[in-house]
């Protein structure tokens, strides 16, 4: 279904809900507060927007409209299965989403026995595999991204040959590392640190202090939101002047940390640049409601919202769960937010999303685009 | 860049934010018996002053820095009356209140100013370079706000007669009462010198971390494990257990990882008080 069909029928839809609507309850479970909290704030806040723009839909000859229940679990495990239960039980939920890697492998056994579809955002692998059908990765992770943009930096920088590379201390980070290192492992760059560090830290100067002994001519920083800037500052601070990359960074919080010290940085991951027309209406609507600039994920957030709404339309259900997830995956979504995205296989299922991504870099003190990278899609 | 060099650098600038926020906490143990835990909370009430007062504002940061230790040391009366006076040598009950208190404030700061974390804009880009080793103006501020703030509170405790007062309502706050000592007075003040050194903690080191509502939890479970450390009350013993924590915390964390630097840490201040219960410089109590 193109987005102009679906456009459509959201108006037919409109036109027939003067008859009583029936609200789906999408539960959510992600930090809404900590060092990951624009992640969870902006996921939740997109996936709001999407429901909101669309209103009611037509499923199965009745009128719906999809509502979010967000719970804020401060990326600790023990709240997200806590917040999970509870939209389970008590929301009745059929349909959720989770923000975090290490959120999603321990909700997923959750919510997969309760069947409900879920859309985890996160690099961790654990909650993928052919026993969990109803569990998708929503979103071009980092697992997946590493394999384009590594390629990418040793293309387009000659000039480095050794890299450090900096993850959380998780799921996430455990994943991230073995295809961090198998993706440089295939380019001609070598390795020389490789540090897993708490996600609550901001004093990284011992850490760095030692990184810095091997001389490496690029960092990459995959941390969270908060963690970026202030571990680039430090690292500048401490005399490192080759390549910094901050995957998934925010320009805005960087260049207030960094000012003139930000130049060069590289974004490999830019979630938030907008790189269809479509994108940035949804950006704009959303400076316009809130004066403030679009959250990380916010994109992520609409998609997964547009995707869900859309599937359950096609499928005619909102009640079987599996159905929804067949039409979700037999959907050619050519004209999301995102442009072109589709599903490709991890652990023998194909229930990761991937998508285009933006690169960019911040040139005095704004974001600009170096490149979009293509989705691996068949 | 010198490893070694570096890495005392570090040390020394650890240290001196232990000391910073750590020396108010034990301040108030000592004189008032109130352990308040509500001591991260005012950390952090210190950050975001600073923050909306020069980012926000547009206010110089020296007179950010100024105003909100000012604003931040003026809610002491505020709490005494309200709440510290009703918990006063009353271990569990002040641990409760503060507690609580610390719930209230992250919520209040929260709903004015959102969950999400903030960076507070540099006011010192200068980075200095001895001998190998990078030391920033902001870092070399941390330091001297200690030495300074440290040396203020011994002069006024040791030197002056609302010192002389303090220092007698510390060891027997009954006799020194009797002998003339508003002891209102004294709590408040010593509430006030104790809140606007965690202020002053917030405030100059939030350029260097992100700040959100819930700095503080860190940052009070650290001043906790030195204060427990040089032994509760005792504002020297409070000193040499930040500068060897930051020692110990700074080398761990270069030479092994971060995660291994807080089992040390942790692990250190456990193996001292097995040994010396009181901590290092503390009083047995009965």
């Amino acid at each position: 279904m193109t987005f102009k069909k679906f456009a459509t029928a959201v108006l037919v839809a409109g036109a027939l809900a003067a008859q009583a609507q029936t609200a789906v309850t999408v539960g959510f479970t992600g930090p809404l507060t900590g060092s990951a909290s624009s992640y969870g704030i902006g996921m939740s806040e997109g996936m709001k927007m999407a429901f909101n723009d669309i209103g009611t839909v037509q499923i199965g000859g009745k009128p719906y409209r999809f509502v979010l229940e967000a719970l804020d679990d401060a990326y600790n495990t023990q709240t997200a299965v806590a917040n999970s239960q509870r939209l389970i039980q008590e929301k009745r939920i059929r349909f959720a989403a989770t923000m975090g890697g290490a959120i999603g492998v321990v909700t997923e056994p959750v919510m997969s026995s309760a069947k409900v579809l879920q859309f985890h955002l996160g690099a961790a692998e654990a909650f993928l595999g052919k026993d969990k059908p109803l569990s998708l990765r929503s979103h071009m992770s980092s697992l997946d991204a590493f394999y384009v943009y590594w390629p990418w930096v040793a293309k387009k920088y000659p000039n480095v040959q050794t890299v450090a590379l900096f993850q959380p201390n998780d799921d996430t980070g455990k994943a991230s590392q073995v295809h961090e290192e198998a993706a440089i492992g295939k380019t001609r760059m070598k390795i020389v640190a490789n540090e897993r560090v708490p996600r609550d830290i901001t004093d990284f100067y011992p850490i760095l202090t030692k990184v810095l002994q091997e001389k490496p001519d690029a960092i990459s920083f995959y941390t969270p939101p908060g963690q970026q800037p202030i571990a680039a500052k430090q690292a500048r601070e401490l005399g490192f002047k080759g390549l910094i990359i901050l995957p998934s960074m925010e320009t805005g919080s960087v260049v207030k940390a960094m000012g003139a010290q930000a130049e060069g940085i590289l974004n490999t991951v830019a979630l938030t640049y907008p790189i269809t027309e479509r994108a940035r209406k949804v950006q704009s609507q959303w400076v316009l409601a809130n004066k403030s600039a679009p959250p990380a994920l916010l994109l992520d957030g609409y998609n997964i919202g547009e995707m869900l709404v859309r599937a359950s339309v096609a499928a005619g259900t909102i009640e079987d769960t599996t159905a929804v997830n067949t039409a979700l995956h037999r959907l050619a979504f050519t004209d999301s937010v995102f442009g072109k995205l589709c599903f490709h296989e991890v652990k023998g299922i194909n229930n990761a999303m991937v998508d285009s991504m933006a690169i960019t870099t911040i040139k005095a003190g704004k974001e600009e685009l170096l490149d979009i990278a293509q989705p691996p899609c068949k | 860049m010198s490893m070694i060099g570096q890495v005392i650098a570090n040390a020394v600038v650890l240290g001196a934010s232990l000391a910073l926020l750590s020396v108010g906490f034990t301040l108030a143990y000592g004189v008032m018996h109130v352990v308040n835990f509500a001591h991260g909370a005012i950390y952090m009430l210190g950050a975001y002053g600073v923050y909306i007062l020069s980012q926000e504002m547009g206010l110089n940061f020296g007179l950010g820095l100024l105003l909100t230790v000012l604003i931040v040391a003026a809610l002491a009366p505020l709490l005494h009356f309200l709440l510290f006076r009703r918990v006063y040598g009353r271990f569990m009950d002040s641990l409760m209140v503060t507690i609580g208190l610390t719930l209230v404030l992250q919520g209040l700061m929260q709903l004015a100013m959102g969950p999400e974390h903030r960076v507070v804009r540099s006011y010192l880009d200068t980075v200095l370079h001895i001998g190998g080793v990078a030391f920033t103006a902001e870092r070399a501020v941390v330091v001297v706000a200690a030495l300074v703030a440290l040396a203020g509170v011994y002069f006024f405790v040791v030197h002056t007669k609302l010192g002389l007062a303090i220092r007698a309502a510390e060891q027997d706050a009954e006799v020194a009462g009797l002998h003339g000592v508003n002891l209102d007075v004294v709590s408040i003040i010593v509430l006030a010198i104790s809140f606007a050194l965690a202020a002053v903690a917030g405030a100059i080191m939030s350029p260097l971390i992100f700040i959100d509502p819930y700095i503080g939890e860190d940052a009070i479970l650290l001043a906790f494990a030195v204060v427990i450390l040089g032994g509760l009350g005792s504002v020297t013993g409070s000193l040499l257990a930040a500068m060897a924590l930051g020692l110990t915390l700074s080398i761990a964390q270069t030479y092994l990882s971060l995660d291994a630097g807080r089992l040390i840490f942790f692990g250190l201040v456990g193996a001292v008080l097995l040994v010396r219960p009181r901590g290092l410089l503390g009083r047995a109590t009965d």
